[in-house]
């Protein structure tokens, strides 16, 4: 009766919490709305400010792309609110769901059960790679409806595979943190932190390449660096300017290491709660 | 795995024994501690001397429930029932002690005790209100790990074990308190566990509901499961169990047959005596019952103080009371004759005097 040879049983038990998330969260649609609707309007405010205040045309630096027209610019500053706005919905309905779920009492008595803790820690990150879609999509029709850009069909269709590889490292990222709710009971501060930390040191606004040196050092170490520049490459370059398989590796083994760490805590957390007796707690 | 012959046991004193059987739940020695009040970072950080004081909340327990058999764990409120519940059931550790469900130890090997387990913890939280019933059912059988060709089909006898299946596809939210509490129980029994613990199970439903449940639990003890209850309600553990354990700050204060329970108190009937006077002390009545009467419960109302007096017949009580009562200048008000329930034994062993009053059994 080891974890392997029950390895069926616990991923049946995953797509069961995945089920689970899925019927909570189509009563409630304003989720999907919102994702579509902040990565859409969100941007337009920064495309007209920046617009105001830089002109047309800016220098090339360390290779990077950066803006060079009203149309490059719309495209590079929606795509960095797109992966923005999806990392705040997956580190905020993450933690949200593990917290309130504690305070209804249902995490203990999921906790009363022999699966995995993957299915608290994953359960909503199928509804959250759904959103990240829906944004993906919005967000195209946006650029090429609103600021008529011209994005090739493959280079479309390879942006979405950027969502599809970078979804389970985000929303590894976001279990991380909803993990802390075990310890702090409630984590909607440090998802705070999380967040603007993302939007100072991952380039959704701003090129790295004009950052300071060592926030552009921190930045490249982040996978949403990674996801929001492999999108403007492919968006702007077409398919073939991306190193697949290098990205491809790179994300899967950071899900796999934050996985890990996330779940070792999750079951430090637990451990802690089970001594304390806070596990049910509010 | 067998334990040795079961005992009732009071305050250390062994009361009657019992064959050997098959136990499906042991708990040995098993304690909790806890530090009241908080340490804060200064302090900490100061390296001030710890001065929480250690509260005991289970206090070197031991149990055992056998197959087929219903176990009451009575006692007032924070007697410990509920921590040593969570404790049976992997959501707190012990201090000290082990516990074994079906011969599996919960501490080394929780998640294969947990198979064995089926748990409904206190109140009616723990299933999700923005799913339907049969969704939490479904969701759960899976996390417990029911075949997933046989949920369908044991969603749907669960729900109608509790009697929930008109229900089924409305959303939890919508439920009243009985029915969510009706639907932990299903959650509960959705992997058909062979040890069953039920905190405070009948909390909240109405009596149609409680006798309902009253009739689930005899069907899982026909079925062989193991079932500890912990109750307030004394009608319902007499009703259900076929022993009980009365707990009293954190320690095992008596356990042992229903019956073994009642010669605990001094007499087979008992004599419900009001007294009236909405001036009168409570403590001097009762010292004053307790020289002439052998008493039990003694709690004041709001123009009168009421006693339970024991005896072995209550014409031959109720012949010498007016006399006594009236030399001491008391007015009886009410006198109701019955036999000793497990109220009258819970009483007389947790000490409790719900008016403030001093009586004891004598």
């Amino acid at each position: 009766m080891g974890i392997r040879s029950d390895l069926p049983l616990h991923a049946w038990a995953l797509v069961a919490a995945a089920k689970r998330e899925w019927r909570v969260a189509r009563r409630y649609p304003d989720v999907f709305i919102g994702a579509v609707a902040w990565p859409v309007v969100t941007p337009v405010v920064f495309v007209f400010q920046a617009r105001a205040s830089m002109g047309h045309g800016t220098p090339h630096r360390s290779g990077q792309t950066i803006p060079t027209d009203s149309v490059h610019l719309a495209v590079f500053l929606y795509l960095g609110w797109l992966v923005a706005s999806w990392l705040a919905l997956l580190l905020t309905e993450s933690s949200a769901s593990l917290s309130g779920q504690r305070v209804q009492g249902s995490l203990e008595t999921t906790l009363l059960s022999p699966a995995t803790r993957l299915t608290l820690l994953f359960g909503l990150a199928p509804v959250l790679l759904v959103t990240g879609a829906l944004s993906y999509i919005a967000v195209l029709l946006a650029l090429v409806l609103g600021f008529g850009a011209h994005i090739a069909l493959s280079s479309a269709l390879a942006g979405g595979l950027v969502i599809l590889l970078a979804g389970p490292t985000l929303a590894a990222i976001a279990a991380a943190a909803g993990t802390t709710t075990l310890f702090m009971r409630r984590s909607g501060g440090l998802v705070d932190i999380a967040r603007a930390l993302s939007v100072t040191f991952c380039g959704f606004t701003a090129p790295l390449a004009i950052m300071p040196t060592w926030a552009a050092k921190i930045g490249r170490l982040l996978p949403p660096t990674w996801t929001v520049d492999t999108l403007r490459d492919t968006i702007f370059g077409g398919p073939s300017k991306t190193d697949w398989p290098r990205l491809s590796l790179l994300l899967i083994g950071t899900f796999l290491v934050i996985s890990a760490l996330s779940l070792a805590a999750f079951a430090a957390g637990e451990q802690r709660g089970r001594r304390s007796g806070t596990l049910g707690g509010v | 795995m067998t334990e040795p012959g079961r005992t009732g046991v009071l305050d250390g004193q062994q009361v009657s024994s019992a064959p050997h059987r098959e136990s499906m739940l042991a708990i040995s020695d098993v304690a909790k501690d806890y530090l009241r009040g908080r340490r804060t970072l200064v302090q900490r950080l100061r390296g001030a001397p710890d001065e929480r004081a250690v509260v005991h909340a289970v206090d070197e327990v031991s149990l055992a429930v056998d197959r087929g058999e219903v176990v009451g764990m009575l006692g007032p409120n924070g007697a410990g029932k509920s921590t040593l519940v969570k404790i049976i059931a992997t959501l707190l550790v012990p201090s000290r002690g082990s516990v074994r469900v079906c011969d599996v130890d919960v501490l080394a090997h929780p998640r294969q005790a947990r198979r064995h387990l089926g748990v409904m913890l206190a109140g009616d939280r723990g299933v999700y209100w923005k799913l339907t019933g049969r969704e939490n059912l479904e969701y759960f059988a899976a996390l417990h790990f029911v075949p997933s060709g046989q949920i369908r089909r044991r969603v749907g006898e669960a729900l109608e074990e509790v009697r929930l299946t008109g229900s089924a596809d409305e959303y939890v939210e919508r439920y009243s308190t009985g029915m969510r509490q009706r639907l932990n129980l299903a959650r509960a029994l959705i992997h058909e566990p062979e040890v069953l613990l039920l905190d405070e199970p009948t909390s909240g439903l109405d009596p149609v509901s409680g006798a309902e449940f009253r009739r689930i639990v005899r069907g899982l003890r026909q079925r062989g499961a193991a079932v500890l209850i912990a109750t307030h309600d004394l009608a319902e553990a007499e009703d259900l169990c076929d022993r009980i354990a009365v707990l009293d700050r954190g320690r095992i204060a008596f356990q042992g047959s229903v019956d073994e329970a009642k010669t605990l108190v001094p007499g087979s009937s008992v004599l419900t005596l009001e007294v009236e006077g909405a001036d009168l002390d409570t403590a001097e009545v009762a010292a004053w019952l307790s020289a002439h009467f052998r008493v039990g419960l003694v709690e004041r109302h709001e123009r009168s103080v009421r006693a339970r007096l024991y005896c072995e017949s209550t014409s031959d009580l109720m012949a010498e009371l007016p006399g006594k009562l009236h030399a001491a200048g008391l007015r009886a008000i009410r006198t109701e004759a019955g036999r000793v329930s497990l109220t009258d034994v819970f009483f007389s062993i947790t000490d409790r005097r719900a008016g403030g009053g001093h009586g004891h059994p004598q």
